[in-house]
């Protein structure tokens, strides 16, 4: 560890390079997302934006570099470490990835039951209390192929928030969602940042969501295999890289 | 070089060289579906001599479609490996606005790896997956080792319901496909045996035939081969399918290893439940020669079942059982193998469905095999 993480530093990504079968996807990658903020990962499709969160979040190792939890190293660290660090983490995959051999409730509660030791009535308490915070108290006993796209997807929120995690991880929240339902979920986001102070990271390349919700956003070029700009989503409009003032506008200059 | 031709004129292409430069006049109908000339006399004109720019006429031209435009941006290709300039003022304006834009993207740099298609390096290129497989499979059988090392610790994290659940699906579910495929098997022995046996005036030999053949053998055989194709395919099916839809991240992201969670319950529930349904194939194995005996082969059922008991040493049951233990892992864990490498599409669960299934039976009869060997070698 080079420099002290400063007081209100959350998650750092420090010089951080990403393979995928053995070719460079991504290098020196370095930014600070702080406590409580809204942070975007955009780029354009196959910049490599979610597999930049796999790595943030433990599944994938860096082919170099470091990502930090509150001064905590997450790679360097030992197994054990690791996997207590992820249990301070939250996720919502793409398509929610629900147990689709589970119930709505039985997926909100295993992480309750596994982890934080609770009987199953009680976590089932909690779950149901989740599940009514993102708008599906009713579907407790619902399986996943008998809710819509836009349901699962909260109830994959829900999922997430299980174990109250410090940091939570969206991957393209509003990917297959009507305009509406995906308002309603960066409702939802913002909600949640207000009310409990999650520290929330965002992949995504829709631009309303970007503008607003996000505190400071990260751009990760394709062709330049690396971070082109970093700051707040206004500012970057009028980045000097043509590329990110190409996307923040839509292609209107 | 001119042509009258009013209507439906063949396409036809002409080269003229005006100093370096190269003259390329198409004249007559361009269309897809007609004859067309091929480009390829077209290559050596500009590679052999020295060539400055190519040159499109197109006064003679009649009517076009995307043939032409094939034809005109195959020539620029050709022309652009070797550097030389193209110009296609004289194109219509349809033309050149349709080969500016399909030139405009650069061909990606990286050119896809030259597929070797020599016998040689097919055959090596087969044996480094078999060998990298191999490498990988062991690594996983680690894996579900020390997973089933915490399992009967109590230390990993799983839910019992997911154990009871494996339980029903493997043991409770292939009862009546065990049962039907070993009677019918138990059948078809006693009939072989009986033709053979007659000649002899042996046939009541017949139950021992059944009894030590299911037993020691078959019914374990059969059984592991069912549990191959019913067991093996689900699990690879649905850890594959689950691959797919993240939910193998989600389980890992939640601090619970896929290993633990999902295969060590069901490689338990798989060799505890092939024994027994070998014993349950044994019984139906004997009652399906006991049927054939009694009703064919005009055996009585006490003379059939006395035969038996004679025949029937526990130390045949007891390898036939114990086989089903040894399936039952191999089943299981080749199965989760096949579904927990699964890729990331749809075509991949089909894929990884197959190769677990044919894996697992071969690996059934491999084992067989051995373990046979091994018995006769330690005169069992």
């Amino acid at each position: 560890m080079t420099a002290p993480a400063s007081p209100s530093a959350h998650v750092e990504v420090r010089n951080l390079s990403i393979t995928y079968g053995g070719r460079l996807i991504q290098q020196d990658l370095t930014f600070t997302v702080g406590r409580g903020e809204v942070f975007v990962i955009m780029g354009d499709s196959g910049c490599g934006k979610s597999l930049l969160m796999r790595h943030m979040i433990g599944l994938d190792p860096p082919a170099a570099g470091e990502v930090l939890y509150g001064g905590e190293p997450l790679w360097a660290a030992g197994e054990e470490q690791r996997e207590q660090l992820k249990l301070r983490l939250g996720v919502l995959y793409q398509n929610g990835a629900l147990f689709s051999s589970m119930t709505l409730e039985e997926n909100v509660s295993l992480a309750l039951v596994m982890h934080a030791g609770l009987t199953p009535a009680a976590a089932g308490d909690v779950a149901r209390l989740k599940l009514a915070l993102v708008g599906l108290s009713g579907f407790e006993g619902h399986y996943p192929s008998e809710i819509s796209g836009g349901m699962r997807k909260r109830a994959g929120l829900a999922r997430a928030m299980a174990l109250d995690p410090e940091v939570l991880y969206f991957d393209e929240p509003s990917a297959g969602l009507d305009p509406l339902s995906s308002k309603r979920l960066d409702e939802l986001i913002l909600e949640l940042r207000d009310s409990v102070g999650t520290t929330i990271v965002l992949v995504t390349h829709q631009l309303p969501s970007i503008f607003e919700l996000g505190d400071h956003a990260v751009f990760l070029d394709a062709d330049q295999k690396t971070m082109t700009a970093l700051g707040r989503p206004e500012e970057l409009k009028d980045s000097p890289d043509p590329k990110v003032r190409a996307f923040m506008s839509r292609g209107r200059q | 070089m001119k042509s009258t031709a009013l209507e439906a004129a063949p396409a036809s292409v002409g080269v003229l060289r005006e100093g370096a430069d190269l003259h390329v006049r198409l004249s007559g109908d361009w269309t897809l579906g007609a004859r067309l000339p091929s480009v390829e006399p077209l290559a050596p004109e500009i590679e052999a001599r020295p060539t400055s720019r190519v040159v499109f006429d197109a006064d003679e031209l009649g009517d076009w479609d995307s043939a032409l435009v094939t034809f005109v941006y195959a020539v620029a290709g050709l022309a652009g490996m070797r550097d030389v300039p193209v110009d296609l003022g004289g194109l219509p304006r349809g033309v050149q606005k349709l080969v500016s834009l399909a030139r405009a993207n650069q061909p990606r740099v990286e050119a896809p790896p030259e597929d070797d298609d020599a016998l040689t390096a097919r055959v090596g290129k087969v044996a480094l997956r078999a060998w990298r497989t191999l490498g990988d499979a062991l690594h996983f059988l680690g894996e579900v080792v020390v997973a089933l090392g915490r399992l009967l610790r109590g230390r990993s994290r799983i839910r019992r319901v997911d154990l009871l659940h494996a339980f029903e699906a493997t043991g409770i579910g292939a009862l009546g496909i065990v049962a039907f495929i070993n009677f019918l098997l138990g059948a078809v022995l006693a009939f072989v045996g009986a033709v053979q046996l007659q000649q002899f005036g042996a046939t009541h030999f017949v139950a021992n035939l059944v009894a030590i053949a299911v037993t020691r053998e078959l019914a374990a055989l059969m059984t592991g081969m069912v549990m191959a194709g019913r067991t093996a395919a689900s699990f690879a099916a649905v850890l594959g399918t689950m691959t797919v839809n993240e939910e193998m991240d989600a389980l890992t992201t939640m601090g619970l290893r896929p290993v633990d969670f999902l295969v060590a319950p069901r490689v338990v529930a798989t060799a505890c439940m092939l024994p027994a349904l070998v014993a349950y194939a044994d019984v139906m194995g004997l009652l399906g020669g006991l049927f054939v005996g009694v009703t064919v082969l005009d055996l009585g059922t006490t003379q059939y079942l006395r035969q038996t008991e004679a025949a029937l040493a526990l130390r045949h049951v007891i390898i036939g059982v114990a086989k089903g233990a040894l399936f039952g892992l191999v089943v299981s864990i080749t199965g989760c193998y096949y579904g927990m490498r699964c890729g990331r599409s749809a075509a991949a669960v089909g894929e990884a469905t197959t190769r677990a299934v044919v894996a697992g039976i071969v690996l059934v009869v491999v084992v067989d095999a051995a373990v046979t060997l091994f018995l006769h070698l330690a005169r069992l």
